[in-house]
């Protein structure tokens, strides 16, 4: 089996690791050997969270720089901040919903244009599918689920050994009974805006 | 965690945790701390989940306490364990050189979990240094699963002995999941039974001189015990001139680094189950029969010191590996490429500056941060380890040494400067830090009469690691209901004449507080208020709704940035013109308190809805 390897990357609050569950029990229902790896603590108060998850038969749970074959990024200039994990090959998913860093908001930073951070991305990598995740998050029934829209989005690209039926598997016994309809129509509506984007 | 048949998806803390409820563990301890913090609950959540009735497990004030607690359960004749970040070994550092010489009876194993990076610790200091430091073998986990095994192999290793173990996962071990075959939870049945023999475990010199000549023979054994020798990782090499000897994380790493630059086939490669004692037959095997031995391990050259040939082994003393931060793949791939004379496809960048972490919206630590500045403007300001280290971003932390340092380093400052010359100096720190470590140092205050302010940040949990309970909150780790210490009388038992409990959240009320403090400190010596208020992430939803303050800007506002400069709250918004703040409402708490902030007075309360 081919060593796929993928790159999550958020700001603390947006749900990045239960995505990163959902995926992990995708990987057992499919029985393809994952290995991933977090970082909590203070990048739980504001910071970035990374998560990295290795399917398929590797050893070490992290990415190197230029090693990723997905990156997935929940917010657009933390995507572009992750683009050193890319390479010519590598698939980026990003959110285009912005959500400025603090020094952006006391006035010690400038946000970059949408613009210039869809071109560097295409620039550097080998393709890219952006959308405001966070506008269909709300469609499916809160901002909350926009974890669960970009990980549709992840499974539409089909580049991980997952089938479709084991992450909405996994979407109805790992996340809260009161949400599961909500994030199964996050996860349909990010699958269908992914293949729109294509 | 999740089951598929017999497969689980586990944290490496988890799986440490499973380890421990495999092996007939009977008790558990631990202090919280990133990266360990996660595995004394899930010890929990299997004594529930397994009815595991004859285990204990607590989490204790401080490392040092519980270690000695779990540390008494070994020597009764149990298997027991202690949990807990490098830095907490510090803390531990005095019982654990000292339970080397003594040794144990049912299995012993100190979890030392290492932050090289660091990602959220004070230092990259390496555990396993401290065990060569006491002469305790140390086992070095590459992943969740071999964290798992390594607690059977740990307590076997550690009876066979008598001698304590020490399991050091590093942050990536911890902090990664990986899917791993469970095995049946096996509950302890040793009765507890402590045999007296005062000679060791309560020896004086005399006897520690025997014993520390045990302990050194104990070594020698250790040294060639089978099942912890290092492991060929591709023995079908034969014996190439070139060797490279991995442990830890370093040696999943290597794995992947050595198959995809294609050179298994002219180097051999070792993982080092045990870096400490390093066997004896490995070393002398592989210097006689390879000519240039590299080796990667994290943090400190264990591996490297041991293997005392400076012609033939390169690494950290050679200038060959980077003496600090993680071995990064990339870091890792560019040495072993240039070692095998190949080329490296990785190509390192240069990081770009990340996002700075902040105190949550609505934290009450904020509050107090802004009013002691408003009540002591020009003071010295000593802090600790805690969310509230993020004070520094407002200008209200000035120091951070270790766990209860702040009370210490104000005592230190206030004797330093003179009567004329000496600032306000207002020390900060966390509850359950005053329990850990803020205790001695603030009895030492009382009888130096230091005049110092200690403002204890009361808000009920241990919240950076994850709101675990603390001695004041009355919850133990099972959820279950405990006695609690009460703050204020701990203060005043120190000595403490004047202690007040304010709330911060009344900003005008907690200023007034703070400055008649610091004027009583100045004339009569220590003083303390204890800021009350609980943190955000442990309230119900009720709660937060209960004091919710809807709060708006009005159309006075010129964009000054004084809120977000001086309060830095993330639900306050400078827009990109610097013509107005707004309030960002899904990240505001209501908690009002920015109405007080505002020099102009434009930020005011908002019409009920």
């Amino acid at each position: 089996m081919d060593i796929k390897r993928l790159i999550m990357v958020a700001v603390g609050g947006q749900g990045n690791l239960l995505a990163s569950k959902v995926l992990g029990e995708a990987a057992l229902i499919c029985k393809v050997p994952v290995r991933m790896s977090e970082i909590h603590g203070m990048a739980q108060r504001g910071g970035v969270v990374e998560s990295a998850i290795v399917f398929g038969d590797a050893s070490s749970p992290i990415i190197s720089d230029g090693e990723a074959d997905l990156l997935l990024g929940f917010e657009p200039s933390e995507t572009l901040r992750a683009l050193n994990r890319c390479n010519k090959e590598t698939t980026v998913i990003t959110n285009l919903a912005p959500l400025p860093p603090f020094t952006v908001s006391i006035g010690r930073g400038v946000y970059p244009e949408m613009d210039t951070i869809q071109a560097l991305i295409k620039e550097r990598t080998g393709s890219l599918i952006a959308f405001d995740a966070m506008e269909l998050a709300i469609k499916a029934g809160s901002p909350m689920s926009t974890n669960i829209v970009l990980v549709g989005a992840l499974i539409q690209t089909g580049i991980l050994p997952l089938t479709r039926e084991s992450v909405e598997q996994a979407i109805k016994t790992r996340t809260k009974p009161a949400f599961v309809d909500m994030n199964l129509a996050a996860f349909n509506l990010g699958f269908e805006a992914a293949a729109g984007a294509a | 965690m999740t089951q598929i048949n017999d497969r689980q998806l586990m944290l490496g803390n988890e799986a440490l945790a499973r380890g421990l409820c495999e092996s007939g563990c009977q008790m558990a301890t631990a202090y919280p701390g990133t990266p360990a913090s996660e595995i004394l609950p899930a010890v929990a959540a299997l004594k529930k989940s397994e009815t595991l009735e004859s285990l204990h497990v607590q989490w204790a004030v401080n490392e040092k306490v519980a270690f000695e607690i779990a540390y008494a359960a070994s020597i009764a004749g149990q298997r027991s364990a202690v949990a807990m970040k490098q830095v907490g070994l510090n803390v531990a550092s005095d019982p654990f050189m000292s339970a080397a010489y003594l040794g144990v009876k049912g299995g012993f194993l100190v979890i030392s979990a290492d932050d090289p990076g660091p990602h959220s610790s004070q230092t990259e200091q390496d555990s396993r240094l401290y065990a060569m430091s006491a002469k305790i073998p140390v086992l070095d986990p590459d992943s969740p699963e071999q964290a798992r095994d390594m607690v059977d192999l740990g307590f076997r290793l550690s009876e066979q002995f008598e001698i304590p173990v020490m399991i050091r996962p590093t942050t990536r071990v911890c902090h990664a999941r990986q899917d791993i075959q469970i095995n049946k939870v096996i509950p302890g049945t040793v009765e507890a039974n402590f045999e007296k023999n005062p000679g060791r475990w309560a020896a004086t010199p005399k006897f520690r001189f025997k014993l520390h000549n045990e302990l050194e023979a104990k070594l020698a054994g250790i040294a060639s015990f089978e099942e912890t020798a290092p492991v060929r990782l591709n023995p079908d090499t034969g014996k190439p001139s070139k060797a490279i000897v991995v442990a830890g994380v370093s040696a999943a790493h290597a794995r992947d680094i050595v198959n995809e630059l294609d050179v298994s086939d002219r180097v051999a490669l070792y993982q080092v189950i045990q870096p400490y004692p390093l066997h004896t037959a490995f070393m002398d095997e592989i210097l006689e029969t390879h000519s240039d031995i590299l080796v990667l391990e994290e943090t400190t050259g264990i591996i490297e010191m041991q293997l005392a040939r400076r012609d033939k082994v390169k690494g950290k003393q050679s200038g060959h590996v980077p003496r600090t931060g993680e071995l990064l793949p990339e870091i890792m791939e560019a040495i072993i490429a240039e070692f095998c004379g190949t080329e490296s496809r990785s190509s390192i960048m240069e990081p770009v500056p990340g996002r700075r972490p902040t105190l949550c919206a609505g934290c009450p630590h904020r509050a107090s941060f802004f009013a002691i500045k408003r009540a002591a403007p020009k003071g010295i300001y000593t802090s600790d380890i805690g969310c509230y280290t993020l004070g520094m971003n407002l200008g209200a932390v000035d120091t951070v040494l270790c766990m209860g340092a702040a009370i210490s380093q104000a005592a230190g400052f206030a004797h330093a400067y003179n009567d004329e010359k000496r600032p306000p100096i207002v020390a900060t720190m966390g509850d359950s830090t005053f329990f850990h470590a803020g205790v001695p140092a603030l009895i030492d205050a009382v009888v130096q009469k230091a005049p110092i302010l200690l403002v204890i940040l009361d808000n009920r949990t241990t919240a950076m690691t994850g709101n675990q309970p603390t001695p004041a909150t009355g919850i133990d780790v099972l959820g279950e209901e405990v006695a609690s210490v009460d703050i204020a009388k701990l203060v005043e038992g120190c000595g403490i004449t004047y202690c007040k409990t304010v709330d911060p959240m009344d900003t005008k009320g907690f200023i007034t507080h703070i400055k008649e403090a610091v004027a009583y400190t100045k004339e009569n010596g220590p003083g303390v208020v204890i800021s009350r208020s609980p943190c955000l992430l442990s309230m119900s939803k009720a709660q937060r709704m209960e004091q919710y303050q809807k709060v708006e800007v009005s159309d006075d506002c010129d964009g000054c940035g004084y809120c977000v400069s001086h309060f830095e709250c993330p639900a306050l918004v400078l827009d990109s013109d610097n013509e107005r703040v707004d309030i960002d409402a899904s990240l505001c708490s209501g908690c009002g308190v920015c109405v007080h902030v505002c020099p102009k007075g434009s930020i005011v309360p908002g019409l009920v809805n």
